[in-house]
């Protein structure tokens, strides 16, 4: 369970971020957070993976202050998905795949045989082992972050944060990458939160939905009971918004 | 989103361990060779049969050219791993010691010790050590400020930075031998260059004190640096102190560069050359890069002194010229090279 408790922050000489944010995600729940641009979104998904620090209040897993963690306990709890990769050096995508076994070994190990063969599983699950020799820099942006969420699987944590893991793959993969997450938690109990822009991609898979707006949690529910036109509209401040179910999926754009 | 098992198959089985194991295995065949050429190469040929019974030959080996050769390849080893960390650290192919402006702000402060006539020593640490230690870790600090913005780092500022840094110490280094005495003007003059002449096994040895634990600490974080070549949410999502680890990188970067300037003076490129080479040799893992770059950069040192000692017949040239001239063509290719991976 991640939860956070009176949430605040802000960057250094710079206004309010977050404010004010309390909210949980069970064990083997699956959530989203959504929003307009710059409602803070990254920012709170950075703070539940203790890649910044709250100004005031505080993130729990388990119960546990996320400050008190080891971080190398920490990285074995919780695996986050960047929006995007680094690649200022050619490395290949099993060497990527590979770091998310780091935490798991000792001060000066290098990874092993077995190591090897969760980087690979990982890179199956998400349906790129074939990229496992190639550059990440000779990559299209949509494989990167398919790279991106095979390394966090390899990571083998119970949390996984995404950042707009979806934003730069073509339909087809953005639907996978969604059956993928809701079939991992449903095999592993893996507690999936991630940040996302497309509305249409939450259907029914996703148990709760997390609206921000302008750093405070605007509001909360299930995808059928946030994703209508009068909760939207007040989120995104935009009247012109509408919705459409079909098949139980809400198709959503805008008229303005 | 099954695949098909063939591929699975298709894909790289060996581990790093065994990839370090192999470069390691042929580096230090290299490294033996190479200290084998340079020992016997010079304006004095050594002839290893004499060396049993002609005392001249004796003197010649082991005061002169055995010191000097290792001279040449703990420099080379020290600039080449230093490279490799910053590369790493700073997420830019293109970093180094000198071209970062680090080893110009060493020189800078070994020239204000010379010039100010600082020859004495404090505890046994000679004040040129910790001057140029001092001008090296300033010069790191000041690109690394100038270069993050906010959470993300520049490479583009990184490099402009060190330009600028390089302009400003190397100003700093031509007033001082302006108006200081005329023999410390030539002392300086050839710290500036980079030259591995008129060392002594005392030297070495008081090196090694500053330079063995840097050495140590480098490689001891050579997980952290291939996590932070990442980058840096992704070394801290996997459990890596960035702050921690940065600053410690910092510290030991410039003291490793501060002795090593104060002692060889500013040798440009070595950094930069060897630990490419060692890329494309054994691949990107940082946790390789850092031993092997260590290894090939003191063979490729030795090398470099040994031409700088021979190409001109009776008189030799400074190492830094030899490193020099091969290194700016090297660095413009690999600038090229790099605007294709958008780095810059």
């Amino acid at each position: 369970m991640i939860e956070t408790r009176h949430l605040e922050f802000a960057y250094a000489n710079g206004p309010r971020v977050i404010h004010g944010v309390s909210l949980a995600l069970g064990r083997g729940m699956m959530g989203a957070l959504i929003g307009p641009n710059g409602c803070g979104k990254s920012t709170l998904i950075r703070l539940l993976a203790g890649l910044v620090m709250p100004s005031a209040g505080g993130v729990l897993i388990n119960g546990a202050p996320l400050a008190s963690i080891d971080l190398r306990a920490r990285a074995r709890l919780i695996a986050y998905v960047p929006q995007s990769i680094g690649r200022a050096f050619p490395f290949t995508v099993l060497e990527i795949v590979l770091t998310g076994r780091s935490p798991y070994l000792p001060r000066f190990a290098f990874e092993d045989r077995q190591d090897v063969e969760k980087a690979m599983h990982a890179l199956e699950t998400v349906g790129i082992a074939e990229l496992a020799g190639r550059r990440i820099t000779e990559l299209s942006g949509g494989e990167r972050q398919l790279v991106s969420l095979a390394r966090a699987l390899a990571q083998d944590a119970a949390i996984l944060l995404l950042d707009e893991p979806a934003a730069s793959l073509d339909l087809k993969h953005r639907a996978a990458i969604v059956r993928t997450l809701a079939d991992l938690r449903a095999r592993r109990g893996l507690t999936v939160l991630l940040v996302t822009h497309e509305l249409s991609l939450l259907s029914a898979e996703f148990d709760i939905v997390f609206a921000l707006r302008r750093g405070t949690l605007a509001a909360v529910g299930t995808p059928e009971e946030t994703l209508r036109e009068p909760v939207l509209s007040e989120i995104y401040e935009d009247g012109q918004l509408r919705v459409q179910r079909i098949d139980g999926r809400a198709f959503i754009w805008s008229e303005g | 989103m099954a695949i098909p098992a063939v591929m699975v198959q298709a894909a790289p089985r060996r581990t790093p361990r065994g990839a370090l194991a192999r470069a390691l295995a042929i580096l230090v065949l290299t490294l033996a060779a190479a200290a084998l050429i340079a020992s016997r190469a010079g304006y004095q040929r050594i002839d290893w049969n004499a060396l049993s019974h002609d005392a001249t030959a004796r003197a010649v080996f082991f005061r002169l050219r055995l010191p000097r050769v290792a001279m040449a390849g703990i420099i080379g080893a020290t600039l080449a791993l230093v490279g490799a960390a910053l590369q790493a650290l700073f997420r830019n192919p293109l970093a180094e010691p000198f071209t970062l402006g680090v080893s110009g702000g060493g020189v800078l402060g070994a020239s204000v010790a010379i010039a100010l006539g600082w020859g004495v020593s404090v505890l046994g640490v000679p004040i040129v050590f910790l001057a140029a230690f001092a001008g090296s870790a300033t010069a790191m600090l000041l690109v690394y400020r100038i270069a993050r913005t906010g959470a993300a780092l520049m490479p583009g500022s990184l490099l402009l930075a060190g330009v600028v840094l390089n302009l400003t110490a190397g100003a700093g280094v031509l007033t001082i031998e302006y108006i200081a005495n005329p023999s410390h003007s030539i002392e300086i003059l050839r710290w500036m260059i980079g030259s591995l002449d008129a060392v002594g096994f005392h030297t070495i040895d008081l090196m090694l004190i500053f330079l063995v634990p840097g050495w140590l600490l480098l490689m001891g974080a050579s997980r952290a640096l291939h996590l932070l070549a990442m980058d840096e949410d992704t070394a801290a999502s996997l459990g890596v102190n960035v702050r921690r680890a940065e600053l410690s990188i910092y510290l030991v970067s410039s003291l490793l560069i501060g002795v090593t300037v104060s002692v060889g003076g500013s040798i440009g490129f070595v950094g930069l050359i060897v630990p490419h080479i060692v890329r494309l040799l054994f691949g990107q893992d940082v946790r390789i890069v850092m031993p092997c770059s260590f290894l090939l950069g003191a063979a490729f040192l030795m090398l470099a002194d040994a031409v700088a000692r021979t190409v001109m017949g009776q008189s030799e040239l400074p190492v830094g010229a030899v490193t020099g001239i091969l290194g700016g063509p090297f660095f413009l290719w690999l600038m090229r090279r790099e605007q294709r991976y958008s780095a810059m």
